[in-house]
């Protein structure tokens, strides 16, 4: 049998010693000889002829090196099994002996641990939920936003000559020593402004139809570095001028834009998709704080392998979140390397707090049943429309179930938490938290 | 004289050659063609220390190999079966 010996070296890393008795260390390699025999080719002999000095000759040194990760992997679960021991990780595995026929295998595992963590007080946790109160301002701001981005542009009939704050139509070359290094037609230019290296600048009294030229030099330290530095000639046609026109905000804005009758429930309803963004800001931030005074006031060590895997994680998300700008294959492993110290504390305190809400979830006795799980994963699939299919057939996987339900119980938790904790809602101080469409509140 | 090496090329490790070692103590070498069983007999003694009562020879002519028209033939070589007094043994895999 199997001998082993547990020794817990902190809170969160044990010491397996584990013993192989020396008949099952012979078994095994004599089965690994045997089995050999049967295929293996060696000069001189036919196949299963070759005596086992032979193959021990041959191949001795590597049979027991996989004999020895055999037995390893055999003995290591079913002690951890025994022990109910659940690691996270992989195990560090020391030994000072091959396996070797006729003697006992000894080796130690040292492995990582899930902490048994003792919260602490949970229920009526203090915390600030700033909510800021939606007023007319933000309204108007909203509207106005809207009005912006709904802005045309008109045609201007009883002009021939631009002037400043037309929208003129235009078709333009670039010259840089008489190579043509840009060329466009048909663009739409704001004429006038200060900035002399705006094309709109040059534009200022233009007739229409007319072409007018003229030269930019850009400075060394301009922002784009093909024409940092260079002495560019325009040729420009101005085709049409127009001015931009906004939309009153009015009933038929709301009409138009909203979708609304008139513009008193259009200003309705902005308010309350305004009111629900800030709820749901202040709800967060009302979470993230419970979850920070959880973290804060619940100290314990943490397994070095579940915040690497977490960094590794969220190095991940942050990777595929960049897209285009991903940085190129040759420095991707440098880059991931630094991310990943600098969200080494950001991971830790996100293994520290799921851990927490694992140890309450147990507490409170809140538990995920596989119909919550279904109609999870219908949601999902739901939401993700086109990729639906691919994303159930992901969720077949056990790990991804299992992952998904350790989300979900650990929102479950959080929800009881938030009940429990003393919220308090005040008006952010903050200037960052008091202004959604460029508008300052009125808070 | 030879060189001991020179008439001893290698052991023959071979299917045959590890019967013949269980049932007869017998051992096999792979010698130069032109080396004779005294020689032979002598090289096995001084090399592993063992006393020898019998040597056999055989020659093995070489393979054909044809390389487009041209056939050629490989090197022959000579076999040596090599008897042990009784009690005596050359073992190749010392330590094994």
């Amino acid at each position: 049998m199997t001998n082993v010996e547990v020794e817990t070296l902190d809170s969160v890393r044990r010491r397996l010693v584990i013993e192989i008795p020396a008949q099952d260390v012979t078994r095994e390699i004599d089965q690994a000889f045997s089995s050999l025999s049967q295929t293996a080719n060696v000069r001189g002999f036919r196949r299963g002829r070759v005596p086992r000095a032979v193959l021990e000759r041959v191949a001795g040194d590597k049979l027991r090196a996989e004999v020895f990760d055999k037995l390893v992997q055999d003995s290591f679960l079913d002690a951890l099994r025994e022990q109910s021991i659940d690691p996270v990780g992989h195990p560090k595995i020391e030994t000072e002996s091959a396996a070797q026929s006729g003697q006992p295998l000894r080796y130690s595992a040292t492995v990582e641990v899930k902490p048994e963590v003792e919260v602490g007080n949970y229920k009526g946790i203090a915390v600030e939920r700033p909510l800021r109160p939606v007023g007319d301002a933000d309204v108007d701001g909203y509207l106005e936003h809207a009005q912006q981005s709904a802005a045309r542009v008109e045609a201007i009939e009883d002009r021939t000559e631009t002037r400043d704050g037309d929208i003129a139509t235009v078709d333009y070359e670039a010259r840089v020593n008489d190579k043509i290094i840009g060329k466009g037609d048909d663009r739409l230019v704001q004429v006038g402004g200060d900035e002399p290296h705006e094309m709109g600048a040059h534009l200022g009294g233009v007739a229409l139809g007319a072409e007018t030229d003229f030269v930019v030099t850009y400075p060394e330290e301009f922002e784009n570095p093909d024409l940092a530095g260079k002495t560019v000639h325009f040729q420009v046609t101005v085709k049409a001028i127009g001015s931009r026109e906004v939309p009153p905000i009015d009933d038929d804005f709301a009409k138009a834009y909203g979708g609304l009758d008139t513009l008193e429930l259009m200003r309705e309803r902005v308010r309350e998709e305004l009111e629900a963004q800030a709820t749901r800001s202040a709800d967060s931030a009302a979470r993230e704080s419970i979850v920070e005074a959880l973290v804060r006031e619940n100290e314990f060590e943490v397994p070095q392998a579940m915040v690497e895997s977490r960094a590794d994680g969220l190095v991940s998300e942050f990777m595929s979140n960049l897209g285009q700008r991903r940085p190129p294959a040759s420095q991707e492993a440098e880059v991931r390397e630094q991310l990943r110290k600098e969200m080494e504390p950001r991971a830790r305190t996100q293994v520290q707090a799921n851990l927490i809400l694992e140890a309450i979830a147990k507490l409170e006795g809140i538990e995920i049943s596989d119909e919550q799980i279904e109609s999870a994963i219908n949601q999902h699939v739901e939401s993700a429309g086109a990729s639906g299919e691919r994303l159930r057939s992901l969720y077949a996987e056990p790990s991804a179930r299992f992952g998904l339900r350790l989300q979900m119980l650990r929102e479950a938790t959080l929800d009881r938490v938030v009940e429990k904790a003393n919220i308090q809602t005040v008006e952010p101080t903050d200037e960052e938290n008091s202004s959604v469409a460029g508008t300052p509140g009125n808070g | 004289m030879k060189e001991l090496f020179q008439v001893i090329q290698s052991p023959l490790i071979t299917e045959k050659g590890t019967l013949l070692a269980e049932d007869g103590n017998q051992v096999l070498f792979r010698v130069p063609k032109g080396a004779n069983k005294a020689e032979i007999r002598s090289a096995v003694e001084k090399l592993f220390d063992v006393k020898v009562t019998k040597v056999r020879t055989l020659n093995y002519l070489g393979k054909t190999r044809r390389v487009g028209r041209v056939v050629g033939r490989r090197p022959g070589w000579k076999k040596a079966y090599v008897t042990l007094a009784e009690g005596q043994r050359i073992d190749f895999f010392e330590g094994a």
